[in-house]
């Protein structure tokens, strides 16, 4: 491996590692394949590395092999088979006190439909503008906004009280 | 709208146990280092020449398993399934953790009595469907005979252990994972399979019996096993499930599997190349076991080897790779008129070979197919 472009690696694994590995977990709900998945983004950032043209941030880039790499994923049919509707991936392991034991919002966020996650997780998780939410997921930007307004109606509904203008 | 808390803020204090480890990294460098394959292609090209064994649990005399209708039957499972759905409740996730193979509980669901659970080895994404159902009514398992199995029985007479746990206690054997299953209503027999690292490196395994049974009622199944981490060794873990949850709509109950050890292979085919992956199967091996016809061949990987083996055995809805049964032509195994995968798993495990093992219901048999994924030489 070229000495360069593994420092350029290490440095994106270092900088994002974690950040795309939550997204995978939100994502795939499931640790284990997220795991793999985050694995996945990286060995495929190292090989796309030449075609980075640094048009948009390195993280935006990174987050967009990530959604297109859980979207395979959740297109497998080994993800399909599963049904992941009790699994207790991201309870805390056994004998390791939870730090922060409530996941009301990595819950709802995770129940959200498939089509409205990952607009939600770019545009207020990994905080991307809306264009790049946009790009991210090739779709318009009035599309982002849309499914951004219809996951805030389904997530003021399932985490009531967590909105400013409720009392 | 905005929320009071921020999301992003607050998504990271509930994932703060998920973060980037020293494991990812290295095995993203290592992935590349070997050619950015995929987890399984990498393992298929690595050199590694090992096979992991996995236990094929056999429990139980099916005097008369002749078809798929009698296989449900054996199985508990009615036509009319009314799915009680199980929930794990109070859940003690980790079934056994060595540092670096973890076996954790994935999912519970149920049809009629038969109970079925999942276990993950958290080093891959690998599942180990197993069926559990309700036996006894006063609670307890019965031991399924034992004296046809050689290990079991020098485990016993030689070690003086009556469970697989206490064995491995005994012996001072390093537990890698075990999984526990027990067998439809009507069959005297429970089990589980384990495999474990001996003293001098090996990978041994086998399957035995565990203490299950119901507490309550039909819907509350309490699973007891040991677990056998190094510093917990002989501490009793239970799992209570019940409650509700779907059952998945392609299930058709994986219901045995595993072992490379299953006693009694005979019978050996021809190498063949399947003509659609490219894969060359070797080792092609039946015997009649009390579960039916066991199946089972080696993989390599060939020059025009295609296709990715994630899928394969995944209710046959990926017709990816082919085998060769019964001397027939090769075909695929989703698009076959002759057979159908219905149930399978993919075990893969750090630094170790991976093993696919999967379920094949045929119109007047079934067969449960295993494949060691080995490197070519």
């Amino acid at each position: 491996m070229d000495t360069q472009a593994t420092d350029r690696l290490e440095k994106w694994m270092d900088a994002y590692g974690t950040d795309v590995k939550r997204f995978c977990m939100l994502q795939l709900r499931d640790h284990g394949l997220a795991e793999d998945a985050v694995q996945d983004v990286f060995v495929k950032a190292w090989k796309a590395r030449d075609t980075f043209r640094g048009e948009c941030s390195e993280k935006t880039w990174l987050i967009r092999i990530a959604v297109n790499t859980c979207r395979d994923y959740q297109r497998s049919g080994w993800f399909r088979f599963m049904d992941r509707s009790t699994t207790p991936d991201g309870q805390p392991e056994q004998g390791v006190e939870d730090p922060f034991p409530d996941r009301t919002v990595s819950e709802a966020v995770a129940a959200l439909p498939d089509s409205l996650r990952p607009v939600v997780l770019l545009r207020y998780y990994e905080q991307l503008t809306l264009h790049e939410t946009a790009l991210a997921l090739r779709i318009s930007d009035a599309t982002v906004k849309r499914r951004l307004k219809k996951a805030g109606r389904q997530l003021h509904c399932m985490l009531e009280g967590w909105y400013e203008d409720e009392k | 709208m905005k929320m009071k808390n921020d999301l992003r803020s607050r998504l990271n204090a509930e994932l703060s146990s998920v973060v980037w480890t020293e494991h990812d990294r290295l095995a993203v460098l290592r992935r590349i280092d070997e050619g950015g394959e995929q987890p399984m292609k990498k393992k298929l090209s690595a050199g590694l020449a090992v096979v992991i064994a996995l236990v094929i649990l056999t429990v139980g005399a099916i005097a008369a398993v002749g078809s798929s209708s009698s296989l449900r039957r054996w199985l508990g499972l009615t036509d009319a399934r009314e799915d009680i759905s199980v929930t794990p409740t109070e859940f003690n996730r980790i079934i056994a953790d060595v540092g670096y193979a973890r076996v954790t509980l994935e999912e519970a669901f149920s049809c009629g009595e038969a109970v079925a659970v999942s276990y993950r080895i958290t080093t891959g994404a690998a599942f180990l469907p197993l069926p559990l159902s309700y036996h006894d009514p006063d609670g307890e398992w019965k031991l399924m005979p034992l004296e046809d199995y050689a290990f079991f029985k020098n485990m016993r007479d030689t070690a003086g252990a009556s469970t697989l746990g206490e064995y491995l206690r005994k012996t001072r054997k390093r537990p890698l994972w075990f999984t526990c299953s027990t067998w439809p209503v009507g069959s005297d027999s429970a089990g589980y399979s384990a495999e474990w690292l001996e003293p001098d490196g090996t990978v041994s395994a086998c399957c035995l019996l565990s203490g299950m049974g119901y507490e309550g009622s039909l819907q509350k199944l309490v699973l007891g096993f040991n677990a056998w981490p190094d510093e917990e060794i002989g501490k009793h873990v239970r799992y209570y499930l019940d409650g509700a949850m779907d059952l998945p709509p392609e299930a058709e109950y994986p219901f045995s599997l595993t072992l490379e050890s299953a006693a009694g292979l005979t019978a050996r085919s021809e190498d063949t190349v399947s003509p659609k992956t490219g894969f060359l199967l070797k080792d092609i091996r039946y015997c009649l076991t009390p579960a039916g016809l066991l199946f089972s061949c080696r993989v390599f990987p060939t020059e025009n080897s295609v296709g990715t083996l994630m899928d394969l055995g995944v209710s046959g809805e990926n017709p990816e790779f082919d085998i060769d049964v019964n001397g027939s032509t090769s075909s695929s195994l989703s698009d076959s008129k002759d057979f159908r995968i219905v149930s399978g798993i993919l075990l893969r495990r750090k630094d170790l070979p991976a093993r696919m093992c999967f379920h094949l219901d045929l119109p007047s048999e079934f067969e449960i197919v295993s494949v060691d994924v080995i490197p070519d030489e």
